[in-house]
């Protein structure tokens, strides 16, 4: 029995020196736990310290750069309207020196013409009392007046004339530009629709003689533009499909507009025309300057002139051809002229 | 225009000299015989118009018709119009230009001056010529009074 107790004694002493040592083992792992926990804690607010402060920097940077956006925003748009200012000085210079040589050019023609016309006035009573002694059997003339009243002095004259008819023609037309430039736009609301079928029924007729046609493809679009600008500018596009149509196959025009990222509208006028040959692309826009066969009357002013009026409207024209397939041509204009001619 | 005693004089303020000889001739040729006094540069005419002093009292019971071009090499014709329809003694007198000049602000500024007809040179010569001379014809039948 006292084995008994002894050995129930032996285990109790021992559960409790376990139970001791258990608590002092748990009391280690809290004291662990509890340092583990402040370390956790101090790392979590470290790192929320670190985030805080990271976004702070981040955030002041970002406002840095966006000040610093907005300041060079600022200069840009300073910078763009002043170039703005500065191209059309250099514009309204051009024009006004356009305006001003055409009219310097002009005095003297009118002299060249008008004396011209006195020589052939003063001609015509030599000629009769050549032809008159002629007919009296004049040898006693020399060979050289005669050859002289009836040929080289009218070809001269014939040649001086049709000279500064043609010197004539050139100078109106760079007049005519040059007014064009000066012209007082009026902007208004226009269905585009109607303006390119009205553009379209300006040319019905030839186009009844070269057996084509034109389709606009109705867009339902509006644009804020010049109505008589507009109507001038795609007449002459028209005008040019039916003239430079081809031999080989009836004419056919698409007329296509559409919208453009910008507020920009492009209305494409495509023909399958004779087309025009890769180098000559930009020349067709230069002034004077023609491309492929000279078989149709005209003196390159045309597209010259589409040109600018399309950029007086705040917009471009470009044109992409395949020779002997045809032409493409396509006006980019603003939605609405008031925004560009508002911005300069 | 020899509607009075004293003719009419025709001052004609033309510095294109070529000009200035196709005028005459085509203004003759109308039957205008009247005496054209030319000047090839604003200050002679001015000069003219206007005497040494510059009151215009010279012009003083003158008849004079005054034909202007607009581009002189001393001076704008805006600037003698001006002038000319501002002195007592000249305004009266009709001042016809006839420019190359067909800017209707131009033309608009010259008529709000005082001109009393604006005409523009034709290019081509036989428009220039018919002008001209049908200015003559009109010359021809037209009152010019005699200034203050």
């Amino acid at each position: 029995m006292d084995a008994a107790r002894d050995k129930f004694t032996e285990l109790i002493a021992e559960t409790d020196n376990r139970i001791v040592a258990s608590i002092a083992n748990q009391q280690t792992a809290l004291a662990i736990l509890w340092w583990v926990s402040i370390v956790g804690a101090i790392v979590i607010l470290a790192g929320g310290v670190a985030a805080a402060l990271l976004v702070g920097s981040y955030t002041r940077e970002l406002l840095t750069a966006r000040r610093e956006i907005e300041v060079l925003n600022t200069s840009l748009e300073a910078k763009v309207e002043e170039r703005t200012a500065e191209l059309g000085r250099a514009n309204s210079e051009i024009q006004r020196f356009a305006y001003i040589v055409t009219h310097d050019l002009r005095a003297p023609l009118v002299n060249i013409m008008g004396f011209t016309s006195e020589v052939e006035t003063s001609l015509k009573p030599i000629q009769q009392f050549v032809a008159a002694a002629q007919e009296k059997g004049g040898h006693d003339l020399p060979a050289e007046l005669v050859v002289a009243a009836e040929e080289d002095l009218p070809e001269a004259v014939g040649f001086i004339r049709s000279s500064t008819s043609k010197m004539d023609g050139l100078i109106n037309a760079i007049l005519k530009l040059s007014r064009e430039g000066r012209r007082v736009l009026r902007p208004e609301t226009l269905a585009l629709d109607t303006v390119l079928e009205a553009s379209a029924a300006t040319i019905q007729h030839q186009l009844l003689d070269a057996k084509g046609e034109v389709q606009v493809k109705p867009s339902r679009l509006s644009v804020v533009s010049d109505r008589l600008v507009l109507e001038q500018v795609f007449g002459n596009l028209l005008d040019n499909a039916v003239k430079y149509r081809s031999a080989e196959r009836p004419l056919s025009v698409q007329v296509v507009a559409r919208k453009e990222p910008g507020g920009f509208i492009a209305i494409r006028v495509e023909d399958n025309g004779r087309g025009i040959a890769e180098q000559d692309l930009e020349r067709v826009f230069e002034l004077f300057r023609r491309s492929g066969p000279q078989n149709q009357p005209g003196e390159g002013i045309g597209l010259a002139h589409v040109r600018t009026m399309v950029r007086n409207l705040g917009g471009d024209i470009t044109v992409q051809s395949k020779l002997g397939i045809g032409s493409t041509f396509t006006v980019l204009l603003p939605l609405n002229f008031n925004r560009i001619a508002g911005a300069s | 225009m020899d509607n009075s005693a004293k003719p009419v004089e025709i001052v004609m303020i033309e510095d294109d000299e070529g000009h200035a000889r196709l005028i005459e001739k085509n203004i003759r040729r109308a039957g205008v015989s009247n005496e054209i006094v030319p000047f090839t540069n604003g200050t002679d005419a001015l000069a003219y118009l206007f005497g040494p002093d510059g009151t215009g009292a010279v012009s003083a019971r003158r008849q004079i018709l005054i034909l202007l071009d607009l581009n002189l090499p001393d001076m704008t014709g805006i600037d003698i119009l001006e002038k000319v329809k501002d002195n007592p003694h000249t305004k009266r007198s009709p001042v016809v230009v006839l420019t190359t000049t067909d800017d209707s602000r131009e033309i608009q500024r010259c008529y709000d001056l005082g001109a009393n007809v604006y005409i523009t040179k034709p290019v081509n010569y036989d428009g220039f010529a018919n002008a001209i001379r049908q200015l003559g014809l009109f010359f021809a039948v037209m009152q010019v009074p005699e200034t203050d």
